[in-house]
């Protein structure tokens, strides 16, 4: 193992890269679109703005591979809470993106890797069983709040060689967590585009790679 | 975006029939996006913003079309309202059917989810779902004693042997994992038929505060892919020996039968859980689509009417334009070819119609062209020509007159036309002869006429005139009209008289002039050879006889030589002369003469005039001779004699006037003072004036006599000025 020889540096705000800037586009303009279309269930105007809050990242050098180290506090507003108990999956994905910037013409991708969980409640235990999507790993908690820490923390996840950053590139990466529209059912989908309750996710947390 | 491109896109049937078969297929697939392939859910957002966008487009167009239907008609565009009645009978035809089979399909829609949820079926999956739980409670208390017997055997074996008997504890039970943990939470010892997984599953920090309390722990857990395990943690009773707690936890497979009905359950139940959660969102998802796709039904139906309004008005509106075009005169409007139904054919008549009409108009304007050409070629001719020409109606209202009727008339006629000629004459009396020449044959529609008679002209003076008429052709704006045209021969009548008079002259001098001397002669031979030879009184009658008889004799040679001067053609001898001077020549010879001054008022320049000097002397002599007699007896004679320079009918003329003082003319020889013996003297051979105008005629000049305001006659002479005289006078 060797020391830490990545700098964080901090959160990007609601700037996300470019692939991920065009999903969240067409949601925004879909909200502005269709004002009047029913929400889904209780869409809370209470619902705290950072349910999703990304507390810290860091990216270390372990073997010639970046790996990230990262703390999220999830939390989970009613109403998402309310289809969780009611039978309703969810899917929470960390998002990890990193660029390579150009002076004199757009970043280039170099990697953009996922880590999906699918959180379920299982009726017969009533535990909150959770999936990392990537390995097929159960774990199961009688705590929703257990299952959330679970989720919400990432280690030593590898991220990419070292022989891939060049030395003198100028390069950048962005983290973050979300809840996965996509993977909600089909009624629920539509609804969630337009229920701020619905939209879970953190700010993209950016750091450097000196 | 290009406003053009809207345009187009707004009346084009392509892209909108392509537009509309992407949004339907689009909704299509939303529609039956549940079935779509994991990797392509991510197209649900895309897919229905592109559904949202559009509809919203097709909406634009829709309302892009309205308002230029409202801009139409509030120009008054025609056709607008047909067009407006058809699109609204169109939305009407389309939105009705599309409204009630929402209406129902939306009713259907909810009645149709809302069956799916049955208390009775949800009251059975609630009682399964307990089944299961109450069997599986009863399979964890089995393990639960099993477990708590395990641990009370290892609380009581010494430490050394606790790894071996929990090996065998772990053959002898159903447990897939045995793990004993120390104070801590360190794993003692472990037994697992699961060799893959090295490091137990540690307990959790809620077990170990239920068993800090002293109670054991059971509970359900789906481990891994291997189904529901119950996990059992049980403290030991004996403790560490520094005095810590030690516990069992243990892992039991539920039994397979238990498990797969178990798993049965809890997926039905968690499938009818989250469909009722989600029974709302269900519903307004359905809804949703279809009132995206009604929208889209709708506006398409709205775009539609509007197209086929349009398609439809477009041989009408060009109809209606065109007929406008036409009613404003432009018959060269041709509109488009219009397909091949009624429409086409109206288009079609139209069409020819004004091709015709064109034609028409052409050819009447050619023909009226032609008839203005040849009226303004006779106008032309009839301003020219001398004779006065003029139109009357059946009622004898004037029609035209040309310009030689106003001057013949002395009336410009011009303006009155379309009054009655006895109007005018009412107003202008002297024309009353003409009045009465010419209106009984108007009145009495005889045939061709001819009337002479005299009209009052300028001063005292009186013109005689011809006057000729006839019927015109029967034309509906005349109304059986007449044409009355004259002449003025006062000039005629005087030319004639004064030829017949040099014919009398010529004759009488011819006649009279040879016997007058045998006559003088023999009084003058009886004289000489009988008055010595007779008595005293017979002589003194001789001599009275014969004297009488030579002196007439001389009267009357004298008068014959007069006669022959009139009727003599002179040779003239003409030359540039200086009127003045020659005038002051002839006053000159006339001073104190019998007390009676002649004076003369010359004009300050006076162009010369080509002219017969001696002649010229002779009219001069004349006209102060003839001053001097009309004053005899008169208290204060005087005879005045100007000349000046005068422009006549565009020529230059220089007038010679010779003023008296006498009676004046009377009226009734004013007319006839220029003709042979129309002498108002009582001596004289009354040709004197007669030789005046012969003369002045032949320095083609003219003469008139007229009455003085202040009393006296006075005689002007015109006579043309030299052509070129001016320059001729300044280079000399």
């Amino acid at each position: 193992m060797r020391a830490c020889s990545a700098a964080p540096d901090g959160p990007a705000g609601r700037r996300p890269p470019a692939a991920t800037r065009r999903r969240r586009g067409a949601g925004v303009l879909l909200a502005l679109l269709l004002p009047a279309l029913p929400a889904a269930g209780t869409a809370d105007d209470d619902t705290p703005a950072s349910a999703f809050e990304l507390q810290r990242a860091s990216v270390r050098v372990v073997d010639d591979v970046y790996r990230l180290d990262a703390a999220a506090r999830l939390r989970l507003p009613p109403a998402v809470r309310e289809a969780l108990d009611n039978g309703v999956d969810l899917g929470i994905a960390w998002e990890i993106q990193i660029d390579r910037r150009n002076a004199w013409w757009p970043d280039t991708d170099v990697a953009f890797l996922t880590q999906r969980y699918r959180l379920s409640l299982h009726e017969l235990s009533l535990q909150y069983v959770v999936t990392n999507r990537n390995t097929g790993q159960r774990r199961s908690y009688t705590r929703l709040q257990s299952a959330l820490d679970h989720i919400g923390t990432l280690v030593r996840f590898p991220l990419v060689d070292r022989m891939l950053i060049e030395s003198g590139g100028d390069y950048a990466g962005y983290v973050r967590v979300r809840l996965l529209h996509d993977e909600l059912p089909l009624p629920l989908r539509a609804a969630a585009l337009f229920a701020e309750a619905w939209d879970l996710e953190t700010e993209w947390y950016r750091w450097t790679f000196d | 975006m290009d406003i053009r491109l809207i345009q187009r896109l707004a009346t084009g049937i392509w892209p909108m029939l392509a537009l509309f078969l992407l949004l339907l297929l689009s909704l299509y697939v939303l529609a039956n996006f549940a079935q779509a392939p994991e990797r392509l859910r991510h197209l649900f957002a895309p897919l229905l913003l592109v559904n949202i966008l559009g509809v919203a487009f097709i909406l634009l167009l829709v309302v892009v079309n309205l308002w230029n239907l409202v801009q139409q008609f509030r120009r008054r565009v025609a056709g607008t309202r047909l067009t407006a009645r058809l699109i609204a009978m169109f939305v009407v035809l389309s939105l009705v059917p599309v409204t009630i089979v929402f209406a129902f399909s939306i009713r259907f829609l909810t009645s149709s989810i809302d069956s799916w949820f049955d208390t009775r079926v949800e009251q059975a999956l609630e009682d399964s779902l307990r089944l299961s739980k109450d069997s599986l409670s009863l399979y964890m208390r089995t393990v639960q004693h099993q477990t708590e017997g395990m641990a009370a055997e290892l609380g009581t074996a010494a430490e050394s042997d606790t790894v071996a008997l929990l090996s065998r504890l772990s053959l002898e039970s159903t447990a897939t994992d045995l793990t004993l943990f120390g104070e801590g939470g360190q794993v003692v010892a472990t037994s697992s038929d699961d060799t893959s997984q090295i490091v137990p599953t540690r307990i959790g920090s809620g077990i170990l505060l239920q068993l800090r309390q002293g109670q054991s722990y059971v509970g359900l857990d789906p481990v891994g892919q291997s189904g529901l395990h119950v996990r059992v943690v049980v403290p030991l009773a004996g403790g560490t020996p520094t005095g810590g707690r030690r516990v069992l936890q243990a892992l039991y497979p539920v039994p397979a039968d238990l498990n797969r009905l178990a798993a049965s359950v809890e997926q039905a139940v968690g499938q009818y859980r989250s469909l009722t959660f989600m029974r709302g969102s269900l519903k307004a998802s359905y809804i949703g689509t279809l009132t995206l796709l009604l929208f889209l039904s709708v506006l398409t139906a709205i775009w539609a009417a509007f197209y086929a309004a349009r398609r439809i008005m477009l041989p009408i509106h060009s109809l209606a334009e065109g007929t406008r075009a036409v009613a404003q005169g432009n018959y060269a409007t041709r509109l488009p070819p219009s397909g091949r139904d009624e429409l086409g054919f109206l288009v079609e008549s139209f069409n020819e119609m004004t091709r015709r009409l064109a034609h028409a108009r052409d050819q009447a304007r050619s023909s009226r062209l032609q008839v203005e050409s040849q009226r303004a070629y006779l106008e032309a001719v009839l301003e020219r020509i001398s004779t006065g020409v003029v139109t009357l109606d059946g009622r004898g209202v004037l029609h035209t007159a040309n310009e030689a009727a106003a001057r013949i008339l002395g009336l410009a006629l011009s303006p009155r036309t379309g009054q009655p000629l006895a109007m005018i004459a009412a107003e202008h009396p002297r024309l009353d002869p003409f009045l009465q020449a010419v209106m009984p044959h108007v009145e009495h529609g005889a045939g061709e006429w001819q009337e002479e008679f005299e009209l009052p002209g300028a001063g005292s003076r009186r013109k005689i005139i011809v006057c000729r008429g006839a019927r015109l052709p029967d034309r509906e704006d005349l109304a059986g009209g007449w044409v009355v045209v004259f002449d003025d021969i006062t000039t005629l009548a005087q030319a004639q008289r004064e030829a017949a008079w040099s014919e009398v002259a010529r004759r009488l001098a011819h006649e009279i002039k040879n016997p007058l001397t045998p006559i003088q002669l023999s009084a003058e031979r009886m004289r000489h050879k009988l008055l010595d030879h007779l008595p005293a009184d017979d002589a003194a009658v001789l001599d009275r006889g014969t004297w009488t008889i030579v002196q007439q004799v001389e009267a009357l040679k004298a008068m014959v030589r007069a006669f022959a001067d009139y009727a003599a053609v002179p040779v003239a001898d003409f030359a540039l002369l200086d009127v003045n001077e020659l005038a002051q020549e002839v006053v000159d010879l006339y001073a104190g003469h019998r007390g009676v001054p002649v004076a003369l008022v010359p004009a300050a320049e006076l162009p010369p005039v080509l002219a017969d000097r001696a002649r010229l002397r002779q009219l001069l002599h004349n006209l102060i001779k003839n001053a001097i007699e009309a004053q005899a007896g008169r208290a204060e004679p005087r005879v005045t004699v100007r000349t000046a320079r005068v422009t006549h009918d565009g020529l230059d003329q220089v007038e010679l006037a010779v003023t008296d003082a006498g009676p004046g003319i009377p009226d009734e020889m004013i007319d006839r003072l220029f003709e042979p013996y129309m002498s108002g003297k009582p001596r004289g051979s009354g040709l004197g004036l007669a030789i005046v105008k012969r003369i002045v005629e032949e320095h083609g000049g003219m003469v008139e006599a007229g009455n003085e305001a202040g009393g006296g006659a006075s005689v002007r002479v015109r006579l043309p000025a030299a052509a070129g005289a001016d320059r001729r006078a300044a280079a000399t």
